[in-house]
């Protein structure tokens, strides 16, 4: 790395929490091409908050494979972006570091919790940005900022160097303002690492074609159902219809675990967090524990003061979900749903190719606007499923509503990425011409 | 009263690398915190991956204890929160273990007997701390976390040991298993560690938690079997509750801790699929295990059943036996079962630091006969000094040399005798009225200015011969 | 329904030091959350499946554990090469 990227950005919607100024980079297919990365990906020698207080100080001393992925494709890594803290919420709001706000409409959230990301790039900050999805949170926030980002399959990139907070569901991916960016990004960052023992060697080496005629669309009734605002519905049934247009077969369907896909979600995501959560002690890094105390006092206290109230609402939550005689009400009935929504995917995708409808329920909310848990929770409906099932899903721009982006998110089978990247690009050019 | 004993037995399993991550597994005398990464300090990002030899040792060792092993298993995180543990949990089994229902044949109270297995599952050690400031209230907590992620196994068995005599030789047996199998290395410090569940029969369960030696379980359970034999007797009812073992004190404390009463809220593992292991317990060939060489050794070197069983205790033990049998097999067996193993039991050495020439060496002095026993012993004693104190020692030829325990020469010998005789009429005389003790007064003369080379009851013989011979 | 005690209880188990102002209103938000969990409790006669999963192990090779200075780069004082933590007892 001889070349050096000079980084001064004007950072009016803090996307960033760490910027660096002069980005070394080297040879590679994203040779000089600035970066930014979500920060619960691992980064050595940068710090990586995760959003949080709780690891304020932290600066780890080994990269994600994702990082060593990008840097050695020669990319100009420029900063950390904002998020909620450890990817729990659907805003930006909940992060240590103050919230990001959305380019399209300073009064609004980016969504989340890849809002710095999504912020970075439609503000034009970065071309392409790393994200993580655990329950939307690429597709979200890409959404809500009118650009392309891409949760692919569930074993199709490491997750080693990403900061766990539901190990089954996420997954790091692209974020970018074209399909063909992301699937640049999604190319470099898909080698395999055996150091995930639920990766599967399966690189996407893919050049997006645009096609989609003779495509086989579903679309289910439950991804338009009472939640959604019926004018992002409208948008997205013209952006479907222009689909259509494009030669591809539109077919109605239902997925009936869609009642089921929320709770079984959260439960899975809030346990899975509770256990991942718990070695924030400041033994090892972090704000140093306070040997004044005894051990449970300070391992109490940091939790109670290091965490955001969301962060620890969902660790109580999972801790209770997964305690002794309420495991087989919570967490073995959420993993039994999760298999619903899987057998639903899979029945479904044996009659159609791809699955299409909203990202998003609504557009962006205004900052300060949800404050009641459970309804925040509500607007993941659309995204979670795929993150239960482990299937690709892009969320691509598809019009406004009021001046706000709306996505339209597409979903394929596990391992068809690149059916859903061909659609999205196609897409993506008619609407272009 | 019948005694119920079962055991929970933690095993290190002596693999190259740790169990989920690349660090070397021989931390013993490492500097702390040398032998971690990113994985075994549960850094934010890192992610477990299975080391596929763990899994096979694990395998060997539910093979051998005769387990069935389910097609699939599963890892699970143990979540509790302690400054050892750097995730916040540990790695283990829960549900569905490794291998399930086997058993271990060990020499009971009564005769054999057959000691069920409930399972054998895999985990990963904690890290080591340290207590700083002394006392009763430590100041800090000191960590190490070489230690965390090495392989471990536990083996859980039935409630089948009736006594804590039971409950050693079962251990005994057990480590010599894996020992044979070769998976674990019984001198490492703290490759073993043992809870012990144990109950008078009618009365409520006692867990003694983490006894960390072999002498220590027995002992532990002996003070429990009195303490709770006591108790009941003056009608004091038993607490069902967790003890520690105080070692330096023999003694089990009630331990104030709410640790019994942990709810560990298991969940499968998300970082770890299942680990499916059909097929690979057919293709394990298991070595020659205890019971097997024990019966070679009455075969091959017409050893007692009582010299087989103590040959074979241990691999090292049994394979130092085999290397020094072909001198004389009866008389190497004798040497290693009833007189090598006291001499370092006294000195705390292993068989290890004997060297299997120089003992071999000693054994033909021996069988030529040119030495008598006890010269023999005092030659193995001064040897094992030597070695004990600079890490070698001289050849048995050359101590017998330099200390002049050879046995004398037949003429010498009658000369001393003669000279003995003479200067003691007294006692010739008593010997002559028939008191016996007067015989043993005159062999202690002789073996006095013989030091020590002669044979006493050979010299018996002589000293008769001679005061006959004055007579005549 | 869940009661301000059973949030006590709850942070009890997680370790989790709260204010008295949250416990309040946990207590409110988690009875909320919950009540929205209960859908869960009509699903029955399905079992989660991971035939599709398979396992990768790693082979028992050494590989250079991190140097020491970067094992402590990130606490303020270590002890003789040891982390510090608080007393245990």
């Amino acid at each position: 790395m001889d070349q050096v990227f000079r980084f001064e950005p004007k950072d009016r919607y803090n996307a960033f929490i760490t910027t660096r100024n002069d980005v070394p980079f080297g040879e590679g297919s994203l040779s000089g091409i600035p970066l930014a990365v979500k920060d619960n990906i691992s980064t050595a020698g940068i710090p990586t908050t995760c959003g949080s207080a709780i690891l304020e100080g932290y600066i780890p001393p080994y990269d994600a494979h994702v990082i060593s992925c990008i840097l050695r494709e020669g990319c100009a890594l420029v900063g950390k972006t904002n998020m909620d803290e450890f990817g729990m919420g659907t805003t930006t709001e909940n992060s240590a570091f103050g919230p990001t706000l959305n380019p399209a409409d300073i009064s609004r959230v980016p969504g989340g919790s890849s809002g710095g990301s999504a912020a970075a790039v439609a503000a034009g900050m970065v071309p392409i940005a790393l994200g993580t999805d655990t329950g939307g949170s690429i597709r979200c926030p890409s959404a809500f900022c009118g650009i392309v980002g891409m949760k692919p399959t569930y074993g199709r990139v490491s997750r080693y160097g990403l900061v766990a907070y539901a190990n089954s569901l996420e997954l790091i991916g692209p974020m970018a303002r074209s399909v063909q960016d992301v699937s640049l990004l999604l190319k470099v960052i898909s080698a395999y690492d055996p150091r995930d023992a639920t990766m599967t060697d399966r690189p996407y080496l893919h050049t997006p074609a645009a096609k989609v005629a003779g495509c086989r669309i579903g679309v289910p009734e439950e991804f338009f159902g009472s939640g959604v605002d019926p004018k992002v519905a409208s948008v997205v049934w013209d952006a479907i219809e222009r689909l259509e247009g494009m030669g591809a077969e539109i077919v109605t369907c239902r997925m009936p675990s869609m009642a089921y896909a929320l709770a079984a979600y959260y439960v899975i995501c809030m346990s899975e967090a509770s256990s991942n959560l718990a070695r924030f002690d400041g033994v090892r890094y972090g704000p140093p524990a306070d040997t004044r105390k005894t051990w449970h006092e300070s391992y109490s206290d940091r939790r109670g003061t290091g965490f955001g109230a969301e962060v620890r609402r969902r660790i109580m939550l999972g801790t209770f979900a997964l305690s002794s005689g309420y495991y087989g009400k919570y967490y073995a009935k959420a993993q039994a749903a999760r298999q619903m929504v899987r057998d639903d995917f899979q029945r479904l995708f044996s009659e159609v190719d791809l699955l299409a409808g909203p990202t998003m329920p609504t557009v962006a909310f205004r900052l300060g606007e949800k404050t009641d848990p459970l309804s925040m929770y509500l607007s993941d409906i659309l995204t979670v499923p795929a993150n239960l099932a482990g299937i690709p899903a892009i969320s691509i721009p598809c019009g406004e509503v009021e001046g706000m982006p709306v996505g339209l998110q597409i979903m394929g089978p596990r391992f068809h990425d690149e059916n859903v990247i061909d659609a999205a690009f196609a897409y993506e050019l008619e609407g272009r011409s | 009263m019948t005694v119920i004993i079962g055991l929970e037995i933690h095993c290190q399993l002596n693999t190259r690398s740790k169990m989920f991550c690349g660090c070397a597994a021989g931390y013993q005398d490492s500097e702390p915190n040398t032998h971690v990464c990113p994985v075994c300090l549960g850094l934010p990002g890192s992610l477990p991956g299975i080391n596929r030899t763990a899994v096979m040792y694990a395998l060997k060792v539910a093979k051998a204890l005769d387990c069935e092993v389910p097609p699939e298993s599963e890892f699970s995180r143990k979540n509790y929160f302690y400054p050892d543990l750097p995730k916040g949990f540990q790695i283990t089994q829960y549900d569905k273990p490794l291998a399930v229902r086997g058993s271990l044949l060990i020499d009971g109270e009564d005769g054999e007997k057959a000691v069920r297995i409930t399972r054998v599952h895999m985990e990963e050690d904690p890290g080591r701390l340290v207590h700083m400031g002394g006392g009763d209230r430590p100041r800090y907590t000191l960590v190490d976390y070489n230690r965390s992620g090495i392989p471990l196994i536990e083996i859980v068995t039935e409630p089948d040991l009736r006594s804590p005599k039971e409950a050693r030789k079962f251990l005994n047996k057990l480590r010599a298993t894996l020992e044979y199998l070769g998976v674990f290395d019984s001198d490492r410090e703290g490759s073993i560690r043992v809870d012990a569940n144990i109950s008078m029969e009618g009365h409520a369960r006692v867990e003694i938690k983490n006894i960390s030696s072999y002498k220590g379980v027995e002992k532990a359970l002996t003070f429990e079997v009195t303490r709770q034999k006591n108790a009941i007797r003056r009608g004091v009812k038993i607490e069902r509750e967790t003890r520690h073992f105080v070692e330096a004190r023999g003694v089990t404390t009630s331990s104030r801790s709410k640790e019994e009463e942990n709810d560990y809220r298991y969940f499968p593992e998300p970082d770890l699929p299942p680990l499916r292991v059909s097929g690979w317990v057919e293709d394990i060939e298991l070595p020659e295990l205890p019971d097997a060489r024990r019966q070679r050794f009455i075969d091959q070197y017409a050893c007692s059943p009582e010299h087989a069983r103590t040959l074979t205790g241990g691999i090292r033990l049994a394979g130092f036996y085999e290397e020094v049998a072909p001198v004389d097999p009866p008389l190497a067996a004798t040497w290693v079962a009833d007189v090598l193993l006291g001499e370092l039991s006294y000195r705390d050495m292993g068989i290890d630091s004997v060297p299997v020439h120089v003992f071999r060496e000693l054994l033909e002095i021996l069988r030529a006969g040119t030495i008598t026993d006890k010269n023999g012993v005092d030659v193995l004693r001064t040897l094992l000094d030597q070695v004990r104190e600079r890490q070698e020692c001289e050849s048995p030829a050359a101590c017998i040399v330099r200390l002049d325990l050879g046995k004398k020469a037949g003429g010498e010998i009658d000369r001393i005798i003669n000279t003995v005789v003479r200067s003691n009429p007294g006692a010739v005389s008593d010997v002559k009225a028939g008191k016996k003790g007067a015989v043993h007064f005159l062999v202690g003369q002789v073996m006095k200015e013989t030091r020590g080379r002669a044979d006493p009851a050979e010299l018996n013989r002589l000293l008769l011969e001679e005061i006959d011979r004055l007579e005549g | 329904m869940v009661t301000e005690k059973d949030v006590i209880s709850v942070a009890s188990l997680a370790d989790i030091t709260l204010t008295r102002e949250e416990e309040a209103l946990f207590a409110h938000q988690f009875t909320t959350i919950l009540r929205y969990f209960d859908v869960l409790d009509t699903v029955s006669g399905v079992e989660y499946d991971n035939t599709g999963e398979v396992n990768i192990l790693r082979e028992d090779d050494v590989q250079e554990s991190l140097p020491r200075e970067l094992v402590l780069s990130n606490v303020p004082s270590s002890e003789d090469g040891y982390f510090k933590a608080p007393r245990v007892m």
